[in-house]
Formats: structure tokens, C-alpha cells, sequence
């Protein structure tokens, strides 16, 4: 065990190198020493679990070769101790997919990943990543309230008309007009201000409001999309739709009759469903996706990839719309086999006559990447947010004005063309 | 050996430039003595082929640190190759890695340690 003093004014942290290789721990901590880093350079993954059990570190980089230990447990012993605040650098010389399925695995455990980097080194590359995590942790530095979620503070909520719907637009790849919308439940209090689903949906799962819940913002989606739906020929809603519901066999009807109470046609719904809560009872769940698509209601295979029975759902139940998981998308530009699986769930998607959406679509490149694969639609924050209705309106509004006046300036070039062609000779004359 | 052939220039260059020549210096005088073990414990008999991958592993990274391409590249080859190895294809390897090492230690203490790390 050896120790590195920053070399600078302002600190960094503090650095945990675990590498059982003496050049390699000696390079990286000295390196984060002159960044600013107070390091502490360990051999084994016993002293790094020892160590980690009684200080407290900002960032730790592991090496996935640690004698006859791996990096794998020590990741696991991080999770495990709830470190999930701590910024880890995984460092192989294994092969490249070795490297990118840990960085998953560690994801997977709910670690904060700030980068992997192959070895021999590259010593701009770890300089960058080490610098990461400061400007992550500065950024996350914003108390968060003590926020009540209780099962009895939701109900309150949906009876004081709290939760509502907004929408996040969703692109056609082709034509580059907006076709659609996800509608996502946002809760907004008066104490706490705008709280997270992934606060509250578990905790409604949990405590049976989700039936309720889903209703109301069903409702709010179908009642305030309806301008959109009106507005834009064929443009759809999609509402997620919790598993627990597809138990239910009355839901086709419960939703039938939001549609009819807001008088929105029943094409103009899509109803999103992931795989793992379609395949919990596959004959109710068929039972139900049936009626609701000869009700002409539209039905997505959500987050698809991530469960376990992406492909029996595929072949069993009855969805129009494939949305593949964002975390395949991601990045997907720069990830060889996150592309391989965005082109073969494009092909069984055709094969299934099914439209594929690619969800998560965050840069330029992203987006020319599945644009390449063939899908047909694209939501994220390249393209927006989830927007309130009056911002949702606009900028379906202003982004399908720009395309008409694209298409139409187009149309206009390709006409003149051929004109000017014709009157060449003469205009040269 | 000529320099050209023993390492990557810039890969060293680069690393200097990092640590400074003293701790660059440090670094490198660890490399060579603990390269120098891994390389013993590759000679004994009989070899093991599963230690002889992770020590192979081992060089090829520390090796690569320092731009020298040539030991770092023959310990890519042996550790993708060990555990497919007979005894005698290993005992070879570990004969050559050694002839590879001390070419490249002796460059490393006659040319980069003498000039205070000072790159050509």
C-alpha cells in the first residue's frame, strides 16, 4: 500500500487505485497526484475491501485482473456496501467486450461508471477521466429534499389532481416530422415541487394504486393530446401501462371509454407495455393486447431487449410498435455490438411487420447511426424533452412547419431543374 | 537494438511529460525490477501455464506503459497462447521473452535512465 499527495492547490478527491500491477497502480496514482488527487495505491482486492470499509473515497479505479481475484467482486463488494456515490474507473487489458460488459455489470449494480479504459494506458485518456468526476460531482451537489412518497401522500395526489401528463415528441426518421408523443406521468407538489417517477412509481406499484394512477394519466394524455391528435393527421399518444394492469381484463374496456369520454379516435392510442410485465401470464396478457388492437388501439413492445423474453413476446402477443431500450441506443455509434443488436431488432421488427422506435437518441451521431440501421421513428433529447402540452404543441408545431417548408423548397428545386436544363443552351448563349 | 525498433517514442515521450523525469525515472526502474521477477518465476520448471499467462498479461500492459512495443507485443502472443502451449513451446517462450526483456532493460539503463530519461 503506497500513497500519492496531490500535487495541487485545489483537490480533487480522493483516489483509490486497485491494480495488482506495481507499473500500472504507480503510474495512475502518480498521475492523479499531479492532477490533484490525494491517492492511495493498493495490490489486492482484500486490501481494497479493507480499506473501503473504513475511508471514504470520491473515486476508485479497478483493474479487472487482480491476481487470482477479479475486479467483478470487488465491484460487487462497492454495490453491496451501497458506495453508489463513488466514481469508478474500470482498467483492463482483457479484450475490448470484456471491458464494455463489465462496465454494464457495474451499471447494473447501480454503480456511477465515469469510464473504462484499456491498457497499456492511454495517459490523455485516464487525465480526462480522472478530471470526470469532479464536474459530475459538482453538478450533483444540490441537496434533495426529503421527499414523502408514502402510498397515502400518492393517493392524496391523485384526488387533489396532481399528476399529469407530459410529452416527449417522437420523430419520424424519414420525413423528420414529429408523429407522435410519449406521454410520461409527472407528479407535481406544492412542497416538493416536481418529483421523479422513479420515486413514485414503485412505491404505487407497491401499494395497489397503479390501476388509479394509470387512469389519471390516461386521461390527462387522451384530454390533452387530443389538440395534437386533431391537428396533425395520424399523430399518436403512447401511454405506458403498468404490468400490474395486465391482469385486469376490463382495462381494454376502461380505456375504450376514456377514449370515448375525451372523443379521440382509437388509432390515435398506442398502449406501451414492457416485455417483462407482458410475459408475466402471457394468456391474459394476450387475452387483453388482442381486444385493445381490434379495438384498433395501437400496442408497443416497451424497453425491448432488456428482459429475459424479448423474443417469445415478439412471437406471441399481437404488438404494432417495437421500441428498443435506450440502453442499446446510447452511444450506439461508438459500440459495434449495441449496433448489431439495433440492426437485428430492426429485422425482426420488419419481420414482424412492426414500426421500430429508438429510444434515448441523445447526439447527431446517435441518430445518423440508427437512421443507418433502418429505424422508422426516433424519441429523446436530441430531438426534446418531455414538454408540458403548451411547449409540446409548439415545437410539433414549428419542427412540422419547418419540414413542410423543406419539403416544399425541395419540390420547387426539383422542378426548376429540369426548366433551367432545357434553357441552358439558350441562357449561355 | 536500435531505439527505433526497442519503443514508440511518443508513447514514452508522453509519460515523461506527465510524471516529470524523476518520477518517469522512478517508474521505470520499477518496471525493470519487477519485470525482472515475473520473468525469473516464467523460467521455473515446470511451467505453469496459467501463471505464465497472468505474468505475460502482466508485461504486455507495463511493457506498453513505456512505448516498448517489441516486449510488449511477445507477451500479447504468449498470453493468448499459454494455456494451448506444450511445456517445451512455453519453456521457448520464456527463453525468449527473456532475450527480449534484457535488450530492452539495457537499453533502458544505458540510454533512457543514463540521459535522465532525455528522449532522442
Amino acid at each position: 500500500m503506497r500513497g500519492f499527495s496531490r500535487q495541487t492547490d485545489e483537490s480533487l478527491g480522493r483516489l483509490l487505485v486497485v491494480d495488482d500491477d506495481l507499473v500500472q497502480r504507480t503510474v495512475i496514482g502518480k498521475i492523479a497526484a499531479r492532477n490533484g488527487y490525494d491517492c492511495l495505491v493498493v495490490q489486492s482486492l482484500e486490501l481494497a475491501e479493507s480499506m473501503l470499509s473504513r475511508e471514504v473515497f470520491d473515486v476508485m479505479t479497478v483493474d479487472l485482473s487482480l491476481g487470482g481475484r477479479d475486479g467483478i467482486e470487488l465491484l460487487r463488494f462497492v454495490a453491496e456496501r451501497g458506495l453508489h456515490d463513488m466514481s469508478i474507473v474500470i482498467i483492463s487489458g482483457c479484450d475490448g467486450r470484456v471491458l464494455k460488459s463489465t462496465r454494464r455489470v457495474a451499471e447494473g449494480l447501480g454503480l456511477s461508471v465515469v469510464g473504462a479504459l484499456g491498457k497499456p494506458l492511454n495517459l490523455d485518456e485516464l487525465k480526462d477521466i480522472l478530471v470526470l468526476p469532479r464536474r459530475q460531482r459538482v453538478a450533483a451537489d444540490v441537496p434533495s429534499a426529503a421527499i414523502d412518497v408514502s402510498p397515502e401522500r400518492i393517493a392524496a395526489g391523485i384526488r387533489q389532481g396532481e399528476f399529469a401528463a407530459e410529452f416527449q415528441p417522437k420523430v419520424e426518421l424519414g420525413s423528420g416530422r414529429a408523429v407522435g408523443a410519449e406521454a410520461l406521468a409527472r407528479w407535481r407538489t406544492r412542497e416538493f415541487g416536481i418529483i421523479s417517477p422513479t420515486a413514485f412509481i414503485p412505491v404505487a406499484e407497491q401499494s395497489g394504486l397503479m390501476p388509479e394512477l394509470t387512469e389519471v394519466v390516461l386521461a390527462s394524455a387522451i384530454s390533452q393530446g387530443r389538440t395534437l391528435i386533431d391537428r396533425y393527421p395520424g399523430f399518436t399518444i403512447a401511454v405506458n401501462v403498468s404490468g400490474l394492469l395486465l391482469t385486469d381484463l376490463t382495462v381494454p374496456e376502461r380505456i375504450e371509454e376514456v377514449l370515448r369520454r375525451e372523443q379521440v379516435p382509437a388509432h390515435a392510442l398506442i398502449v406501451e407495455i414492457t416485455e417483462t410485465a407482458a410475459m408475466a401470464d402471457v394468456d391474459l396478457a394476450t387475452d387483453i393486447l388482442v381486444r385493445l388492437r381490434l379495438k384498433n388501439i395501437g400496442a408497443a413492445l416497451d424497453d425491448f431487449g432488456t428482459g429475459y423474453s424479448s423474443l417469445a413476446a415478439l412471437a406471441k402477443l399481437p404488438f404494432s410498435e417495437l421500441k428498443i431500450d435506450r440502453s442499446f441506443v446510447h452511444g450506439c455509434e461508438a459500440d459495434e455490438d449495441m449496433m448489431k443488436i439495433i440492426e437485428a431488432s430492426v429485422g425482426l421488427g420488419r419481420a414482424f411487420n412492426m414500426k421500430v422506435v429508438a429510444e434515448g437518441v441523445e447526439t447527431a451521431d446517435t441518430l445518423a447511426a440508427i437512421r443507418r440501421a433502418g429505424c422508422d421513428t426516433g424519441q429523446g433529447y436530441f430531438f426534446s424533452p418531455s414538454l408540458r402540452l403548451a411547449r409540446a404543441e409548439s415545437w410539433v408545431s414549428q419542427r412540422n412547419e419547418c419540414v413542410s417548408a423543406r419539403t416544399t423548397w425541395m419540390d420547387q428545386r426539383s422542378q426548376m431543374r429540369p426548366a433551367l436544363a432545357a434553357n441552358l443552351p439558350t441562357l449561355l448563349a | 537494438m536500435t531505439a527505433d525498433l526497442a519503443f514508440e517514442k511518443d508513447t514514452l515521450r508522453l509519460l515523461v511529460s506527465e510524471l516529470g523525469a524523476e518520477d518517469a525515472a522512478e517508474v521505470l526502474k520499477a518496471f525493470l525490477e519487477d519485470t525482472e521477477g515475473k520473468i525469473c518465476t516464467l523460467g521455473a520448471l515446470p511451467p505453469n501455464p496459467a501463471l505464465v499467462r497472468q505474468e505475460a498479461h502482466s508485461i504486455k500492459s507495463s511493457a506498453g506503459t513505456f512505448g516498448f512495443r517489441e516486449l510488449s507485443e511477445l507477451a500479447f502472443s504468449i498470453e493468448q497462447n499459454a494455456l494451448r502451449m506444450t511445456p517445451e513451446q512455453l519453456g521457448s517462450a520464456s527463453v525468449t521473452l527473456r532475450m527480449v526483456f534484457d535488450e530492452t532493460a539495457e537499453f533502458a539503463r544505458s540510454v533512457l535512465l543514463a540521459r535522465n530519461m532525455e528522449i532522442a
